[in-house]
């Protein structure tokens, strides 16, 4: 069981950003994927979840066996992958509770209907469990949230709907300390030999409180080195800056091809 | 268009209509015959017909009068008695179901009848309010149609100072796809009266239909009037709805309406601010399906200074669907002062829907704030991509989207019970 991608390569119009991305998150695994700004994380994320702007150019990449490029990005989400989005649309009129019953309903078998009173206890046992105050899941969704709010609502949302893996991307980006806390206990709590995560963040920040099982960095497309949690430790000292200098360049890559 | 001459008179029941009406009310209809053979067709040429379809505006040889059907009928009374307001049900122009008013409010003077009781009952108030008032938005030949035609309807007289409870409802079907209805509502309300109407029009059979309505309204001075009507013709229903409120000082008056179904909807909404403070707020949300047209043509008229008008109308577009909105925001030299509003907003869910929007102003006063604006336009690719992420399938993020996009009219209505009513109906017409 894993999510697998082989040697992906992906571009936005004629712009090339992936340049062969190979990484397999198995079930139990939480992986963290580092990298200077432009180095090609959030498209990562975006390339997996299947967003319309960027093309697929080479490469693969399968959940538990199946391929997945060749889906919509509906399908993907209800084989089980999920995206927390850096910056969540805000969605005026839908309230978190009906956007959500939306997403649990469409992964009900054709013919079956939500049961709302089973609904409404799963989502007051996770509010409760996030210290969600009841009446937000009847704010519109996103709709005039603080930054820390948008980044609980996704974490609600992961709760929610169990993915089999959950994408964060530059979750942390815009939180304070606390909400900081929040969403990573959030995440900590969904942690298990069931489910995979890839986490992808510019600071290391949020690693202090998310530990994860594997550090990757990425530099211009490619991920350029692979190591354990103190990988990350040893970028926030050392910087980005070496890394550039020696893997910014496209054409030298000495990792990207065998595939870490 | 075809609107075949004197069309209505030939009608089953024709000869049996003017032995009841009053002679004040037959040179009424036997005038508007003169005017509606005078007028002319409206035509694409003349501005306040622009974008229109006027090959759907088409009688189809509907006629008035036709019978009601027993499962139709079974159908009404189980819709009918499914409520408590003070009601009254109309079918193909004939009064099926009644409810009357409590004992207070008939104690308190209110009046609440069907038209044709109400023009014996109540003479002198029908008299000088019935036909009094002109919409004038470009249908001038339906309404004289409509008033050669209407004996269906319903009188609403408030007194001065009271305030009714309960809503009143008033609702007209269409059971047969080659009737035609012409409902007449009027409402009166005196000084500092409140009331609310609940106003639906609706057909029991799944395929056409002729309706042309009027709703004149009379807002005394303080007085509040909240009306809402729902419309939900079936397909193929060429249906106009005319509609012209008056305000006196400090009157206000809020009306809303759903729109869906029918195959052409026209409605004309004509808001006359005629005393300082007076104000009204003018809603409209509408769900356009298929090839439905839905033609809507409004005018804020500040005549007196001090005064107030809000305009919202959303539509939410899908299939081949088209819709067409005119406002004018007209202000009178004397109408200083004046605060209106007006904003049409669109949501084109298809490559074929058409979305026209023509926002106007004419102010000829100096110290004013008026603003408008118009907004056509598809969900945002990047909150789409957001609900397909999360396993919502295209269809169903759209409705999300739609409901979103509409609710946001039902928001500006204070009724809490109103608001989750429409808020299912428009969810159970979207599944």
């Amino acid at each position: 069981m894993s999510l697998q991608i082989c040697d992906l390569h992906a571009r936005i119009v004629e712009r090339p950003i992936l340049r062969g991305i190979s990484l397999e998150i198995r079930a139990g695994e939480t992986h963290a994927i580092m990298g200077p700004n432009g180095s090609g994380k959030s498209t990562l994320a975006k390339v997996l979840s299947g967003h319309p702007d960027y093309e697929v150019t080479q490469g693969s990449v399968s959940l538990d066996g199946v391929p997945l490029l060749d889906r919509e990005p509906d399908e993907r989400a209800r084989m089980g992958l999920f995206l927390a989005f850096q910056y969540p649309c805000e969605i005026p009129g839908v309230s978190i509770a009906n956007f959500l019953r939306a997403a649990a309903q469409a992964r009900l078998p054709e013919g079956e209907s939500l049961s709302v009173t089973e609904f409404y206890q799963k989502l007051y046992h996770e509010m409760d469990a996030l210290g969600m105050q009841r009446q937000f899941s009847s704010r519109s969704l996103n709709a005039g949230f603080s930054g820390g709010e948008k980044k609980r609502a996704e974490v609600l949302q992961l709760a929610m709907l169990r993915p089999r893996y959950g994408i964060l991307d530059e979750t942390d980006s815009g939180l304070d300390i606390d909400a900081l806390k929040v969403v990573a206990n959030g995440v900590n709590r969904l942690r298990g030999p069931e489910v995979g995560f890839l986490i992808i963040t510019h600071y290391q920040r949020l690693l202090d409180y998310i530990t994860p099982d594997f550090v990757h960095v990425m530099v211009a497309g490619r991920i350029v080195q692979s190591g354990g949690p103190e990988l990350a430790l040893e970028l926030e000292r050392r910087g980005y800056g070496s890394l550039e200098e020696r893997y910014g360049s496209p054409n030298l890559s000495p990792l990207a091809e065998t595939g870490v | 268009m075809d609107l075949p001459k004197r069309v209505i008179t030939e009608a089953p029941n024709g000869s049996a209509k003017p032995a009841v009406l009053p002679a004040w009310w037959k040179e009424i209809q036997d005038a508007a015959w003169i005017d509606y053979e005078r007028l002319p067709m409206p035509s694409r040429k003349d501005e306040r017909w622009r974008f229109s379809d006027l090959s759907k505006v088409a009688l189809n040889g509907c006629t008035a009068g036709v019978p009601v059907a027993a499962p139709a009928l079974a159908d009404l009374q189980g819709y009918f008695s499914s409520g408590e307001a003070p009601s009254l049900l109309f079918a193909n122009d004939a009064l099926l179901f009644s409810r009357g008013l409590s004992p207070e409010a008939r104690e308190k003077g209110v009046v609440f009848a069907p038209l044709l009781e109400a023009a014996t009952k109540e003479a002198d108030l029908l008299q000088s309010h019935l036909f009094q008032e002109r919409v004038g938005l470009g249908a001038e030949k339906l309404e004289s149609l409509h008033r050669a035609c209407a004996t269906a309807g319903a009188a609403l007289y408030v007194p001065a100072g009271v305030e009714l409870a309960e809503p009143v409802d008033l609702s007209f079907w269409m059971t047969e796809a080659h009737a035609a209805t012409f409902p007449h509502i009027l409402v009166i309300l005196q000084e500092n009266a409140r009331a609310r109407v609940h106003l639906r029009f609706s057909s029991t059979n799944p395929r056409g239909g002729f309706a042309c309505s009027v709703q004149e309204l009379f807002v005394g001075p303080g007085a509040s009037l909240d009306l809402l009507t729902h419309r939900n013709w079936a397909e193929g229903v060429c249906s106009f709805d005319l509609a012209s409120i008056r305000l006196s000082r400090d009157a206000s008056a809020t009306t809303f309406q759903l729109n869906q179904g029918g195959s052409y909807t026209r409605t004309e909404s004509r808001s006359r601010l005629l005393g300082p403070g007076a104000r009204s707020v003018m809603l409209s949300a509408t769900l356009a399906r298929g090839r439905q047209e839905f033609d809507q043509r409004s005018f804020q008229e500040h005549v007196a200074p001090d005064t107030k008008s809000d305009l919202l109308y959303k539509s939410a577009l899908y299939d081949a669907s088209r819709t067409i909105f005119a406002g004018m925001i007209d202000v009178d030299p004397a109408a200083q002062r004046t605060d209106a509003y007006q904003s049409n907003r669109n949501l084109i869910l298809s490559h074929d829907a058409e979305a026209n929007s023509l926002p106007g102003l004419e102010i000829l006063a100096n110290d004013v704030r008026c603003t408008h604006g118009s907004t056509v336009g598809q969900v945002d690719p990047e909150e789409l991509f957001y609900c397909l992420q999360r396993g919502i399938p295209l269809a169903a993020a759209q409705r999300l989207f739609v409901l979103g996009f509409l609710t946001d009219v039902f928001a500006r209505l204070e009724d809490g019970k109103i608001k989750s009513a429409l808020t299912e109906e428009l969810e159970a017409s979207l599944r």
